[in-house]
């Protein structure tokens, strides 16, 4: 869990400034947020346990 | 855009009725379990999280700051995502403790009945508003689609449509505590409505509105301060704190509480929806931006919170408005029964029963459901009045901050559950009288001030809920620090912190019986309720009802708490319990409840990983070790609860764990009881020796006592004591019977000695009537001198075989393969074994191979055949013949002794070879003749066989075959 909310943290920093890119695609913000819902799947799928 | 009222009202009231008939099916279990319990059904039930702010509020808060809309998504999808921090553990707690709202969990926690009402006072401050918002963009967008409808009329309609609803599915269970498929499976369909609504519209914006995705991006670089606006979201501040306001939403607003924990089926379902709720956020918050463009680009007159259901007239599509109109409908009704019903059991529980409780005499159930009822119509009807206050203090992006800021204000208090065990009560509502003070001054005050320092115009919400949330936690923290924590409080906080769990309160109750509990509680609940309660308890507990053990009437007393915490609330149980079900003596301080905690760990240990796994091996690895050692083990609670008892001492007692863990000392069966509660009583630590008869047998046992220190301080509380009970019976028999053969050596020696000595007088003897036969012609006295030789040969034969016997032991090692006539062997048997007068008189047949030889020594042989005809002896009747037979064979020599006795019982013939066993009373026998048999017959190379009874029918007789290899010369003569 630990290690999830670092990746997501980082994945938080860095994709800021890509959102934010002029020129980008208005839909950038949803395609971070489902990155981390992949990474949030994933994590969910091989820990099936209470241990932080 | 003009659409008939009545077509709006139709189709709402068609909708609503399809809710019904889902939520009707669902109850009457017409639809398959498998999708009933799926967990996206669970997952789209919490949608109803995505209620008019999602749906329409989204759209304005969109068009001031930008990519900021995306902040609430964000908020309540962490909470989900990172739930095993907060979600898990929470859902944990209520379903062990059956608390169905935040109120409940507060109250339990923090062990006080005016924080689960000051909390609940401000949820009702925080929810009507909400409510409020959701009648208000329901009767805005009737009359946005049908001008002439008359939107208090389109309010009032709606309401109370909403209240028959919520009141026919929310309160369907008597109980208060059942789960509500009907209700979850009608919400997860109202989210799926919406879902595809929201999509539809923005779909058709792209596609219908722009002509394409290309065509909306081109448009979008005609527009740079768009483009330049969404950009501009505040992500450090506004962002930030939205994004708070909607992650503390997850566990802090009543309806969200309610749908994730009271409505979960699993640990499995919230995982998934860790995942598939953000999901769902992500894909409701996509049409957002091109819905409000297209309201743009379409010149709508109307509030931009309201594009959604003016995009389809915009462009020629009625249909879609009125599929717009129902998404956000679904919206506004799924949030409005649930919360509801989250807020009557809050009310009920912490505002209600507090001051009113139902008496024995009524129907509890029917009284608390008239009750949770009344509310539910209450709470629907004070956000109906809420709602007409004047429009321009009430935007409903503004109204959505009110709400949720309010509910912040239980972020402290409720992470304080899980990760601080410091805070108590005082602190708790110190912290939330602070929160709310900022709260009430800065956000909610300026609603009714028309201009002014703190008018609506001139706040800003950010700052002022940023404010609330600091001056509560800070509060919060110093008041906790320094005010006392009762012991109530610490015991709370120990089993809500994540790293314990459940442990109970040691103590005696006062009921020592389940039928007393129900004689108890029947003055407070009536004797019909109290027995069903009770009952259910037993059976939650898995307890027996004649069970009246310690250890199982405290479970069935937490048990009952707990159910009638979903039932009352945890302050009304609490108290309840407390009141009627007390411990006689109360504990000084809570000592846990080993017992209690090794069965929830059991319970629990497939969820456990890692280091918490290893740990638990290693719990497991030490208690084996307990249960497993070849000592008796117990271990008694400073309260003289037995807490353990391992196998050795369950098969020396007869006694099973299961039945004896959780029993007093005292209340132990003879002669166990006065054996231990003498033995914890006295002041020695070590007694030796102690005898008693148990099982028609003499035992004797060693006992060992040490206190369990509960650290490795000096003078620091003990837990108990552990007490080890060393059975040494068979050492003891062991003993006896090497004294006895020691004192049968010597006897031997003794005798052997003795007959060395009568030898030489009767040698002397032998030669004087030797002499008097050859040197007297008198033929009287010749005869005479000739009987005393012969008395004398047979005294020294006597005397040599009583020699020869004695000396058995030491010619053993030194024993040679010799030739040994077996038929000579049984004749000197005989003559040993007559010699004993005491003896019963048995008549001996003696008959077989004269010449038969075998390979081995003669006193060895004549050892076994004593004992063989010993035996054989002492099991017949007096003057019952016994035969001893010697045949040679093909197969060498067989030896048989056969007697009509009284056989061998098949309980104790696979024991009868073993040394020193004996059925023969204490010092008649050693037990180590057929012992002895046995080794010398191996020895011989031979082998044994006893066949016992002979005679079936009557079941008696014994024979005892011994078959040899033939001596080598004899052998080949035989060749």
């Amino acid at each position: 869990m630990l290690i999830l909310i670092v990746v997501l943290y980082l994945l938080f920093l860095l994709s800021i400034d890509w959102i934010t890119q002029a020129g980008g695609a208005w839909y950038r913000p949803h395609l971070a947020a489902l990155a981390a819902i992949a990474v949030v799947a994933l994590t969910v799928r091989e820990s099936d346990s209470d241990e932080f | 855009m003009n659409f008939e009222l009545a077509t709006l009202a139709a189709m709402g009231s068609g909708y609503l009725l399809l809710l019904f008939g889902i939520a009707w099916a669902t109850d009457r279990h017409w639809i398959p379990e498998r999708i009933v319990l799926h967990p996206l059904v669970y997952t789209l039930s919490l949608g109803v999280f995505a209620s008019v702010w999602a749906y329409y509020t989204s759209v304005g808060i969109a068009m001031r700051h930008g990519y900021g809309y995306l902040a609430g998504y964000i908020g309540i999808s962490l909470a989900f995502m990172f739930s095993p921090l907060l979600l898990r553990p929470i859902r944990q707690l209520t379903r062990t403790y059956q608390l169905s709202s935040l109120a409940d969990l507060i109250a339990f926690r923090y062990r006080s009945r005016l924080a689960g009402t000051l909390v609940t006072l401000l949820t009702l401050a925080a929810v009507v508003p909400i409510i409020a918002l959701q009648i208000r963009a329901v009767s805005d967008t009737a009359g946005i689609l049908s001008p002439e409808a008359a939107r208090g009329g389109v309010a009032v309609v709606f309401c109370v449509i909403i209240t028959l609803f919520s009141i026919l599915f929310g309160t369907s269970h008597r109980a208060g505590r059942n789960r509500h498929n009907g209700l979850v499976m009608a919400i997860a369909f109202e989210s799926l409505v919406k879902l595809v609504a929201f999509l539809a519209v923005g779909a058709f914006a792209i596609g219908a509105g722009f002509g394409g995705p290309g065509a909306m991006q081109d448009w979008l670089q005609g527009r740079p301060d768009l483009l330049e606006d969404l950009r501009a979201a505040d992500f450090a501040g506004s962002f930030h704190v939205l994004a708070l306001l909607f992650f503390a939403a997850a566990v802090a607003m009543p309806h969200m509480f309610y749908a994730t924990f009271n409505e979960n089926r699993s640990l499995k379902a919230l995982a998934f929806a860790s995942w598939c709720l953000p999901l769902y956020f992500l894909l409701i918050s996509l049409p957002v931006l091109p819905i409000l463009w297209a309201g743009l680009l379409a010149g709508a007159e109307v509030p931009v919170v309201y594009f959604p259901v003016v995009i389809g007239a915009a462009w020629d599509a009625p249909w879609l408005s009125l599929l717009a109109y129902l998404g956000g409908l679904s919206a506004a009704s799924g949030l409005i029964i649930v919360i509801t019903l989250a807020l009557s059991n809050m009310c009920l529980n912490h505002l209600i029963l507090p001051l009113q409780q139902p008496s024995a005499r009524d129907d509890i159930y029917r009284w608390l459901l008239r009750r949770r009822r009344l509310l539910i119509t209450l709470v629907i009807w004070a956000g109906f009045l809420f709602h007409i206050l004047p429009e321009k203090q009430i935007g409903l992006d503004f109204i959505t901050v009110l709400g949720f800021s309010a509910c912040l204000q239980f972020l402290p208090g409720a992470l304080a559950i899980l990760y601080w065990r410091r805070g108590n009560a005082r602190g708790f509502m110190a912290g939330l009288a602070g929160g709310a003070a900022v709260w009430f001054w800065f956000i909610l005050l300026p609603l009714f001030l028309e201009a002014g320092p703190l008018s609506l115009d001139s706040v800003a919400w950010r700052e002022a809920a940023a404010l609330s949330l600091i001056v509560n936690a800070i509060l919060f923290a110093i008041v906790s620090l320094n005010s006392n924590t009762s012991n109530a409080e610490r015991h709370a906080a120990e089993i809500c912190s994540l790293d314990t769990l459940k442990h109970g309160a040691r103590g005696g109750l006062v009921a020592k019986s389940p039928a007393e509990f129900i004689e108890s509680l029947s003055k407070p609940l009536g004797d019909k309720v109290a027995g069903r309660e009770v009952q259910q308890a037993l059976q939650d507990a898995g307890i027996e009802m004649d069970d009246r053990r310690p250890f199982a009437l405290r479970l069935l007393r937490a048990r009952l708490e707990a159910n009638l915490s979903g039932l009352m609330g945890p302050s009304v149980a609490q108290d309840l319990i407390d009141r009627y079900l007390p411990y006689g003596v109360a504990p000084d301080q809570p000592r846990s409840d080993v017992t209690l905690i090794e069965s929830r760990i059991e319970a629990y240990r497939s969820n456990l990983s890692g280091l918490a796994a290893e740990l638990d091996s290693l719990r497991r690895y030490h208690r084996q070790m307990l249960l497993e050692l070849p000592l008796g083990v117990c271990s008694v609670s400073v309260d003289r609860e037995i807490v353990m008892w391992n196998r050795t001492l369950e098969e020396l007692t007869g006694i099973q764990e299961s039945e004896v863990v959780g029993l007093r000392i005292e209340e132990l069966d003879q002669p166990w009881r006065e054996l231990l509660v003498d033995f914890i009583a006295g002041e020695t630590d070590h007694a030796h020796k102690g005898r008693f008869e148990f099982g028609g047998r003499r035992r004797t046992v060693n006992l060992h006592k040490a206190l369990i220190e509960r650290s490795m301080e000096a003078g620091s509380p003990h837990e108990g004591m552990i007490v080890l009970i060393e059975d040494i019976t068979e050492t003891e028999d062991l003993e006896a019977g090497l004294a006895h053969s020691a004192r049968l050596a010597s006897i031997g020696q003794l005798a052997a000695g003795i007959a060395h000595e009568i030898g030489n007088p009767v040698t002397g003897i032998a030669c004087l009537a030797q002499t008097i036969r050859d040197e007297y012609q008198d033929e009287e006295l010749r005869n005479l001198a000739n009987q005393i030789v012969e008395q004398t040969d047979r005294t020294s034969h006597i005397l040599q075989s009583l020699m020869n016997f004695a000396h058995f032991g030491e010619r053993r090692a030194a024993a040679q393969q010799e030739s040994v006539n077996v038929f000579a062997c049984m004749e000197e048997a005989a003559t040993l074994i007559s010699l004993d007068r005491k003896a019963r008189k048995v008549e001996l047949v003696l008959e077989g191979d004269r010449e038969a030889e075998i390979a081995g020594d003669s006193q060895r042989l004549l050892q076994v055949l004593v004992n063989l005809i010993g035996n054989a002896r002492d099991a017949s009747r007096p003057g019952a013949p016994i035969r001893v037979t010697c045949r040679t064979g093909g197969n060498g020599v067989e030896v048989t002794v056969e007697d009509e006795g009284t056989g061998i019982s098949p309980a104790i013939r696979d024991r009868i070879f073993e040394p020193f066993f004996t059925t023969k009373e204490a010092g008649a026998g050693t037990g180590l003749g057929l012992s002895l048999v046995y080794g010398t017959v191996e020895d011989f190379k031979g082998d044994i066989d006893i066949i016992s009874p002979v005679d079936r029918v009557q079941g008696c007789g014994t024979r005892v075959v011994l078959q040899f290899p033939p001596a080598k010369g004899h052998s080949e003569n035989l060749a």
